[in-house]
This record gives structure tokens, C-alpha cells and sequence, in this order.
């Protein structure tokens, strides 16, 4: 299956936000004490996975882990400036034509309500645009769906539902 | 349940690994060694099958037997009755496989060959060759042939697996095999994309989602007619009559997209079966989340095979869709 997406313009939050531009732009999160990355270089797995727990995420294992990053599509990643710390994360994988995939969005608790889960979105979401890329789509926990419908997701359009293979041999 | 018993797999090109016997409850059939697609040698009755245990380096071991639903028998050691396909794990870094095979008592003895497949020089898997049987009170082993391989060479190959085969009268042999490392043509895949009614997407486009993804499985018709000098048998003919392709991060999720059969070969379980083996193929590479995205009406579909739809509440959104 898959949907005709009409691409919004390629320029950076265009047809990504309503406003065409980012939430918070680098400069903000600088003046908030926070940066944004988009390559695994300086990505420190154990905080990545430290962060996974802290949202209840499995930990995962380096090697397995260093793997899929590498074999990521997009990714990014919110540090603090004044701690180093990896805040927030979020990564997409696919084809790099038709479709991508958002998994493991996460903002750690301590951190949360101040937007940067929007910002994560909204960056992966340019990045995914600039590629050509307008088929996204997710898995959203029931508890998060609020939190992707204002960003344009819809859940089950025309039926379709999200499957998951479940092994219980 | 009387079926064409099939021959054991061609030497190249088509590369199979792993047999799929069906039992046969005719007559028994004579077996032409000198051909390479030699029709198993079967008693009467008799059903068929094949352990092959793998040894790992550390002693550990793991029994792998890919069976053909309601056909062959898993043996561990007891006998037990498989009454459905069914495939054991195998885990990473095997370094001996054994296989051995079980004679009955009171007939006449039967050739086994064991052929080395190695393609690639990645791995290694054997042709059984001949016919064998087994009733059920199995004698010793008779015959085990122990064949090494390189350390660190995993088992996670591309796999070729015969699905149906159909002997014809004239000789003709049609085999639809699935595969998921053979390269699918971009132009073939055009045609069997406007045969579902599909939307033409750009080639090259196309070509580039396809290397992009982590594995594209498929179904290809593969038409064998014998020559009459006595030579291999001459491929005549190789279609694709249906596809499937994962993207993954290689590790942790793979979502599976763009499954499709040509409609002509569509209600004889060939999409079930290109699922179930993308799926093990999937399992066997250790992907633990496999996931897709499903039409309404083929919710059920899936579910057969195993999917569950919004696990944990969990929902599928799709950003701006269009149709």
C-alpha cells in the first residue's frame, strides 16, 4: 500500500509546521542551554540507553544498537550544554524514496514540557522532506497519540492498521 | 493425500537450499541419478524427511529442520509428529552441519548423496539428493557426513526455497520459488505492479527503494524443459509472479511493504507462504519487531499469519495521507 503524498516545499520547516518554521529555532535552544545534533558522531550510547530506561524503553544492546543507528535514515538527538547530556532523541528509518518510519522518540522526563519533543519532530521531519520523503509514519503508544495529531499524524487512515507480528510459539 | 512428489533442487542457478518434500502415497518412483533434478526414489507409504542438526563451535545445539507443512516429521531425538511447518531457531556462528539420515529396516537400500552448495563462499547447505523413508521405528544411522565450514560464517543466508512444483506430462518442470536475496529486476517488477493495479512509480526510484531496503523477497516462475540428449535441463523461462520487500535498521524493526502476487497465481496460498518465509527469513536475521502497515481488508490476512493488529493500543498514524 501506499499513499500519494503530495511533498510540501522543500524549504526547512515549510510544510512541516503550519507556520513554516521551527518551533524553536538553534539559536532558542541555545539561549534554553540546549543543542541539536543530527549524526551519531559524539552519540553516547550508554546515555542513549540510559535514556531509554528513564522512559521505560528495553535497554539494548551496543553492538545491535551501533547497528541500527548506522543503518538509520535520519536521527536526532538534543543535548544539554552545561551537563553533555542526551535529553532527547528521535530517528527514522526507510527507503530513503517512498516511506520512513519514526521509532524511538523520546524526551526525558525531567525535560519535558518544554517543547523539545516538538522539536525533535520537527527537525526529523525537514530532514525526511528534504530527501523527498513525505510517506512518514509511526507507532504511537495510546498515550502519545495527542501529542503526533497536532503535528498533522492521523491514526488509521481509510482503515489501515498498524500490525505487529507476535510470536507466541 | 497424493502429490507430485518433488525432485530434489537443480544445481545452479537456482541455487536451493533447503528441500521441500511432499509426500507421495503413489507408486514408488524410479530415481535417474544422472539427471540433476532426479525425482526421489520413495517406498510406497512412506513418508520423507530430513534432520539436519547444526553443532555449534561451543558443542551447543540447535535442530533446524524446514519443513513442508503436514508432510515431514521433526525428529530431536524422540519421535514426535510435526503436523505443521515448523522451523527451529538457529542461532548465530555454527560451524558444523550434520546430517544424517534414517533407513528402514527392510528395504532396499537407497543412495544418499550429499552435495555442497557454496555460493558466495558464505555458506553451506546440501541438496538431498536421493530418496529415503522412514517408517516408524527407525533403525541407526546410517550414513553422516560432516561438513565444516569457515569459523564465523553464519548461517543467516540468502534462502531459496521451493514452494510449489508441478511435473507435466511432456517432462516440463514449473517450480515457483521464493527467494530473498535474488536480485528483482525493476522492469519485471513494473509489470507485476500494473498487473495488481498499482500506480506507476519512476524506475529509478523504484530501483533505488529496493536497494535501500533491508531485504526484498520474491516469487519467481521458473520453467524447466528437459532436453532430449540427456543434458541438464534448460531454464526456458523465469517470471515474477510476486514480491515483498522490508525496511529495517538491520537490528531492533522491520516493516514489511509492497506485498504483492500476480493476480493469475493469487488463492493458492503464495502470498501466505511469501509472508511466512520474509517473516523467518526476518527472525532468522534476529529482527525481534516485525511490523507493517495493513489495508483494512487484509487485517485478517495477516492476522493468519501471525500479526496482531495495534498491539498494546499501539496506533499506526500516517502523516498528511493522501490517497
Amino acid at each position: 500500500m501506499s499513499f500519494m503524498a503530495v511533498a510540501p516545499s522543500q524549504s526547512e520547516a515549510a510544510g512541516v509546521t503550519e507556520s513554516g518554521k521551527f518551533s524553536q529555532t538553534d539559536e532558542d535552544l541555545e539561549s534554553a542551554g540546549f543543542t541539536c545534533h543530527s549524526t551519531i558522531e559524539d552519540l553516547d550510547l550508554d546515555q542513549l540507553n540510559a535514556l531509554f530506561s528513564k522512559v521505560s524503553f528495553p535497554q539494548r544492546d551496543k553492538g545491535k544498537l551501533l547497528r541500527a543507528l548506522e543503518n538509520t535514515q535520519s536521527l536526532v538527538w538534543i543535548q544539554e550544554i552545561k551537563t553533555s547530556r542526551l535529553i532527547g532523541f528521535a530517528r527514522a528509518t526507510g527507503d530513503r524514496v517512498f516511506h520512513a518510519i519514526i521509532w524511538d522518540v523520546v524526551v526525558d522526563p525531567a525535560y519535558q514540557g518544554l517543547g523539545l519533543g516538538k522539536v525533535l519532530m520537527e527537525r526529523l521531519m525537514a530532514d525526511l522532506m528534504k530527501m523527498g520523503i513525505s510517506n512518514i509514519a509511526l507507532y504511537a503508544e495510546p498515550t502519545v497519540i495527542g501529542f503526533y495529531q497536532p503535528m498533522g499524524f492521523i491514526a488509521d487512515p481509510d482503515g489501515i492498521r498498524a500490525m505487529a507480528y507476535s510470536r507466541r510459539r | 493425500m497424493a502429490s507430485a512428489l518433488a525432485p530434489p533442487c537443480a544445481v545452479a542457478p537456482l541455487r536451493c537450499r533447503k528441500l521441500n518434500c511432499v509426500y507421495s502415497s503413489g507408486k514408488p518412483h524410479s530415481s535417474s541419478s544422472a539427471s540433476s533434478i532426479a525425482p526421489f526414489s520413495v517406498l510406497r507409504n512412506a513418508p520423507l524427511f530430513a534432520r539436519v542438526e547444526i553443532v555449534r563451535g561451543n558443542g551447543k545445539r540447535n535442530m533446524v529442520v524446514q519443513a513442508q507443512a503436514g508432510f515431514l516429521k521433526l525428529l530431536d531425538g524422540h519421535a514426535l509428529n510435526l503436523d505443521r511447518s515448523d522451523e527451529y531457531r538457529i542461532g548465530a556462528r555454527k560451524t558444523i552441519l550434520t546430517a544424517s539420515y534414517k533407513f528402514p529396516r527392510n528395504d532396499s537400500p537407497m543412495s544418499v548423496q550429499l552435495e555442497r552448495r557454496d555460493v558466495q563462499a558464505r555458506s553451506l547447505w546440501d541438496s538431498i539428493r536421493s530418496g529415503f523413508g522412514l517408517n516408524n521405528s527407525p533403525t541407526a544411522v546410517i550414513d553422516t557426513t560432516e561438513i565444516g565450514f569457515k569459523e564465523d560464517v553464519e548461517l543467516e543466508d540468502e534462502r531459496e526455497v521451493v514452494l510449489v512444483e508441478k511435473v507435466h506430462d511432456d517432462g516440463t518442470v514449473e517450480k515457483i520459488v521464493f527467494a530473498s536475496g535474488v536480485e528483482v529486476d525493476v522492469y519485471e517488477l513494473e509489470i507485476l505492479c500494473d498487473k495488481v493495479g498499482w500506480p506507476k512509480r519512476p524506475p529509478s526510484k523504484v530501483a533505488a527503494a529496493l536497494r535501500n531496503s533491508y531485504m526484498v523477497a520474491s516469487l519467481h516462475l521458473y520453467k524447466q524443459v528437459p532436453s532430449t540428449d540427456g543434458e541438464d535441463p534448460v531454464v526456458e523461462k523465469r517470471e515474477l509472479i510476486g514480491m515483498a520487500r522490508a525496511t529495517s535498521d538491520h537490528a531492533f524493526n522491520a516493516t514489511i511493504w509492497d506485498v504483492l502476487v500476480d493476480p493469475l497465481y493469487q488463492g493458492q496460498g503464495l502470498g501466505k507462504a511469501l509472508v511466512e518465509q520474509m517473516i523467518r527469513a526476518l527472525l532468522r536475521r534476529d529482527i525481534g519487531n516485525i511490523t507493517l502497515f495493513a489495508d483494512a481488508q487484509v487485517v485478517d490476512f495477516y492476522k493468519g499469519l501471525g500479526f496482531e493488529a495495534d498491539p498494546d493500543g499501539i496506533k499506526g498514524m500516517f502523516w498528511y495521507p493522501r490517497y
